[in-house]
């Protein structure tokens, strides 16, 4: 092994992970909460939570946390195809979550783009984009719950 | 007659096209309307008597549409949730319910050393990018292709976030019906919203809106909305008067045109549930467009640095 080669194992928890785990948490709360539930269920009653009563600001802070996890997978992925593809390959628990996470942020971006001033969906098509990214993401929150469970990492190394 | 037939002509021929796509077919896909392709309705309120014949043409033109609840209501968990009943007050005409969707906001005021009674006909502003529409979490309200803001009674679950974002706090709750009650009635949803959606099933085919064709004053004017801000502009300038929705949360289409500034009129309404105000209203959905830029960017820098760290490493 050379002495500048990345050491770093995709498995690690490196600054990435954390990343990634705080941009997740994040979206997953600020996603259910586009649901009229925290005011209702006193989620919002929670001192420092009041916030997440509003709609706006639940709905700014998801674009947020959007685009640092769009950083943060885009990276990965290059970092992945660039350095560690002949030592690493997807487990299938890593392949189905990539798979999800594809499918979130494909459902994620069409919903940008439908928030745009002069972009009309027809209601089929913005009724399915939504229920789609939502059960994307319980999707999501499953597989990782799965994972976590039965220690199974995204990536396995190649012999 | 020959009033009415110019009208008829009129919508027939040059929105007819608009017109029909909004509800005779689902497009097939997504449709980018650079704001031309809408209606829009100008209101000359200092032509508004306050007779309320629009206000009554709107309910019998909309009955069929008005909810009939199923009682006793589900109880609801918990017990913050409140039942929102109107069955029993469906007559009330002071301000917007879910059987009354349009009411005539009347007060006095005094400008430019005259006294002024004016009257303001309310109702949904459909606004051009309508948060109620596209920040419902179910896709249960639908933006026509020619502007109208619309939901769908089918799908909406009552949670009232359309009303929660938006700027006038029009659409208002109805429980006891809708698919709430067929999934968790008691812990989920609570009714269906309702709203003028614009008789948008008139002007799919051909024909005005109620309150419009019911107006014995002509207050108001349906048309492309390019041509109504013209017409708006050039009636303010006539009046030396003040134009209100054409700018408010980022364009309605919904444009007033009154002889008394709206910051007086809006101190001078009566303001509350149900009574809209006329406050200015910066675009709603703007902040989050904005940072949609972001997205883009984020992914780009996201590459640049596996690229940069391949590099390094490789070196
Ligand atoms: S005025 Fe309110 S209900 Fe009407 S389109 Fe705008 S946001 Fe929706
Ligand atoms: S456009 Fe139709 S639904 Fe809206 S206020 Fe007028 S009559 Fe009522
Ligand atoms: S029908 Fe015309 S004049 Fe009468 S209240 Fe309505 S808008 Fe005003």
């Amino acid at each position: 092994m050379k002495a500048n080669e990345d050491q770093s194992g995709p498995n690690r928890k490196t600054l990435m992970w954390y990343l990634y785990l705080i941009s997740m948490v994040l979206l997953a709360f600020t996603g259910f909460g586009q649901m009229p539930i925290y005011k209702r269920y006193y989620i919002s009653d929670i001192p420092g939570l009041a916030w997440s009563a509003d709609f706006y600001t639940t709905h700014l802070i998801h674009y947020i946390f959007s685009a640092l996890f769009l950083g943060i997978a885009a990276y990965v992925v290059f970092d992945h195809l660039l350095l560690k593809k002949k030592r690493f390959a997807l487990t299938l628990s890593g392949f189905i979550r990539s798979a999800i996470i594809a499918g979130l942020v494909a459902t994620g971006l069409l919903l940008v783009i439908y928030n745009f001033s002069g972009v009309a969906f027809p209601m089929w098509a913005a009724a399915t984009l939504l229920v789609a990214h939502m059960t994307l993401a319980m999707a999501l929150i499953a597989a990782g719950f799965i994972a976590l469970i039965g220690r199974k990492p995204w990536v396995r190394a190649i012999n | 007659m020959s009033h009415q037939i110019s009208r008829r002509l009129f919508l027939k021929g040059g929105l007819a096209a608009a017109g029909t796509l909004a509800a005779s077919s689902i497009p097939a896909a997504a449709s980018i309307t650079d704001g031309t392709g809408h209606l829009a309705t100008l209101l000359d309120i200092s032509k508004c008597i306050a007779c309320g014949a629009c206000v009554e043409a709107c309910s019998e033109t909309n009955q069929s549409k008005y909810p009939e609840p199923e009682k006793p209501f589900p109880k609801m968990v918990p017990s913050r949730a409140k039942n929102v009943d109107w069955s029993e007050k469906r007559d009330v005409d002071d301000r917007l319910t879910p059987y009354n969707w349009l009411y005539i906001q009347s007060t006095y005021v005094e400008h430019n050393g005259e006294e002024h009674e004016v009257n303001i006909p309310r109702r949904c502003m459909h606004c051009t990018n309508p948060p109620c529409v596209k920040l419902c979490p179910f896709g249960a309200a639908e933006q026509l292709k020619n502007g109208i803001a619309l939901i769908n009674d089918n799908l909406c679950l009552g949670g009232a976030k359309c009303k929660t974002v938006c700027p006038w706090k029009i659409p208002e709750r109805q429980s006891g019906l809708g698919i709430y009650l067929d999934i968790l009635p008691k812990f989920a949803g609570n009714g269906v919203m309702y709203k003028c959606d614009r008789c948008y099933d008139r002007i799919a085919q051909g024909e005005q809106p109620a309150c419009i064709e019911a107006c014995p004053e002509d207050v108001q004017t349906i048309g492309p909305r390019d041509d109504i801000i013209r017409q708006a502009h050039a009636l303010a300038k006539e009046m030396n008067g003040y134009i209100y929705g054409e700018k408010e949360n980022g364009g309605t289409n919904t444009i007033y045109v009154s002889p008394v500034p709206f910051d007086k009129l809006n101190k001078a309404i009566e303001k509350g549930k149900g009574k809209p105000h006329l406050k200015p209203v910066k675009d709603h959905m703007a902040d989050g467009n904005n940072l949609a830029a972001a997205l883009a960017i984020a992914p780009i820098a996201g590459i640049a640095a596996a690229v940069g760290k391949f590099y390094k490493m490789t070196k």
